[in-house]
């Protein structure tokens, strides 16, 4: 058992064409479904504790957790968007195939992470800092996904129109596992801090720290921020806002 | 006649083949497509009342498909007499059939939507970031029915001469201007999220 999970991966690996066959066909899908969901546990749970080395101890053990959880939920709030879009757009799969579609894609990601564990956990061990961390996982993370799409690609026929499948599935997913790892941050964590929360406290969103961020690029500063911590923008207000949105 | 035994995966895939095929079906079986789409696009209207929950997860969820129809009923003879005009081959039938395809196949994106529109509807801090959301996906589900339509009353001019095709494929660019615009403001209208009636 084993053996053909290492099969799976493999193949999920050197040949995502054949994965993405086995998905939409629906041939022998239980297999790679397993080989998937564990590929997703342990890939993305073993990047999930390299990110927390930089405060270690329990955070090591609640990224390592909190990372796939975000994986998965992101996948089980995507799939129906991804079966629709399809199917709107001339290329209808079966449902259990959308998942498995998905599932399989998610799951090259996830290998691609573990690809990346020894760079990122040397970047963080030499102290390139908390935001060029966040940037160097961002940036693992954008190439894990471009994988994870190439497979999906390989589905739905790997034309145009899939690729206005892929681009509008590709919309959706974004924002919505950006929010979804939002909302179960922490996964760096601070040096510093003594107390380690499983959960930060609901605070902001991805996307109103995204559109903060872009107002305060163009001088456009948040108001309310400047008279909570009783600064100037932008200077002062910038280090409080880090504090608030960190990862 | 030995019964063929359908994979159980068929089913599945027949559900949203039978909401977005492309051919003639029936007055019966159009109608019934545009009611399945029609309730699928209630999901939506339910992920969008989630922000405030109570009696807006029931006025959202009546007011996406409302407009839906809206838009629709709106659409149908203006597209028909158009064509009319045109002396296109496209009988007020075949508009119709296309038309429930369109609504229907909007219906299912929108509810392809709901689950991911939900957990953004419900944790973005700000209301005009979540209208936008909710715009977002309007936007997507209705350009991929709009697509569909073009898509659709473009093969259906096929047969016919050239100076007809090419009237009715600048017809077609334009009433797809006007139907976003037109789907924006009744959306806008009966959708209490994006400031509609309440």
């Amino acid at each position: 058992m084993t053996a053909r999970a290492f099969r799976l991966f493999d193949e999920l690996l050197r040949s995502p064409k054949q994965s993405a066959d086995r998905a939409v066909m629906g041939r022998d899908l239980e297999p790679l479904v397993l080989a998937a969901l564990v590929a997703i546990l342990v890939g993305s749970g073993v990047f999930g504790c390299v990110l927390a080395t930089s405060r270690g101890g329990t955070q090591l053990l609640y990224s390592a957790t909190k990372l796939p959880l975000a994986l998965v939920a992101t996948l089980v709030l995507v799939v129906p968007a991804f079966y629709a879009i399809s199917a709107s757009l001339g290329r209808p799969l079966a449902l259990r195939s959308a998942i498995g579609l998905v599932l399989a894609g998610t799951a090259r990601a996830a290998l691609v992470l573990v690809a990346f564990t020894p760079l990122v956990w040397l970047a963080l061990d030499a102290g390139i800092g908390y935001h060029k961390g966040v940037l160097l996982a961002s940036a693992c993370y954008g190439i894990a996904g471009l994988a994870a799409l190439r497979l999906i690609l390989h589905g739905m026929g790997a034309d145009l129109r899939a690729l206005v499948i892929l681009a509008c599935f590709a919309s959706v997913m974004a924002p919505v596992g950006a929010q979804a790892a939002w909302m179960l941050r922490p996964f760096f964590g601070r040096p510093a801090q003594a107390h380690v929360p499983f959960f930060r406290q609901r605070e902001s969103s991805f996307l109103d720290a995204v559109a903060k961020s872009a107002r305060s690029s163009v001088g456009i500063y948040d108001l309310d921020a400047t008279r909570r911590w009783n600064c100037e923008p932008p200077a002062n207000c910038a280090s409080r806002r880090a504090l608030e949105n960190e990862l | 006649m030995e019964e063929t035994v359908r994979p159980e995966t068929a089913s599945a895939e027949d559900f949203a083949l039978r909401l977005t095929l492309d051919g003639p079906l029936g007055l019966a079986p159009e109608l019934g497509r545009l009611a399945a789409g029609l309730a699928l696009s209630a999901f939506y209207g339910l992920a969008l009342g989630a922000r405030s929950g109570g009696a807006e997860l029931l006025k959202n969820a009546l007011g996406v498909p409302l407009g839906l129809f809206v838009l629709g009923a709106v659409m149908m003879p203006s597209l028909t007499v158009l064509f009319a005009i045109l002396d296109a081959p496209v009988t007020p039938s075949r508009v119709l059939g296309l038309l429930a395809r369109a609504l229907s196949a909007v219906g299912l994106v929108l509810a392809g939507l709901a689950p991911g529109v939900a957990l953004l509807s419900v944790t973005v801090e700000s209301s005009e970031l979540a209208g936008s959301v909710a715009r977002c996906g309007f936007y997507l589900a209705g350009g991929l029915g709009l697509a569909g339509l073009g898509g659709s009353l473009s093969r259906a001019l096929a047969g016919s001469e050239a100076g007809v095709m090419l009237k009715g494929h600048l017809f077609l660019l334009g009433y797809a201007v006007f139907s976003v615009m037109l789907a924006a403001r009744l959306w806008s209208a009966f959708v209490p999220m994006l400031g509609g009636a309440s």
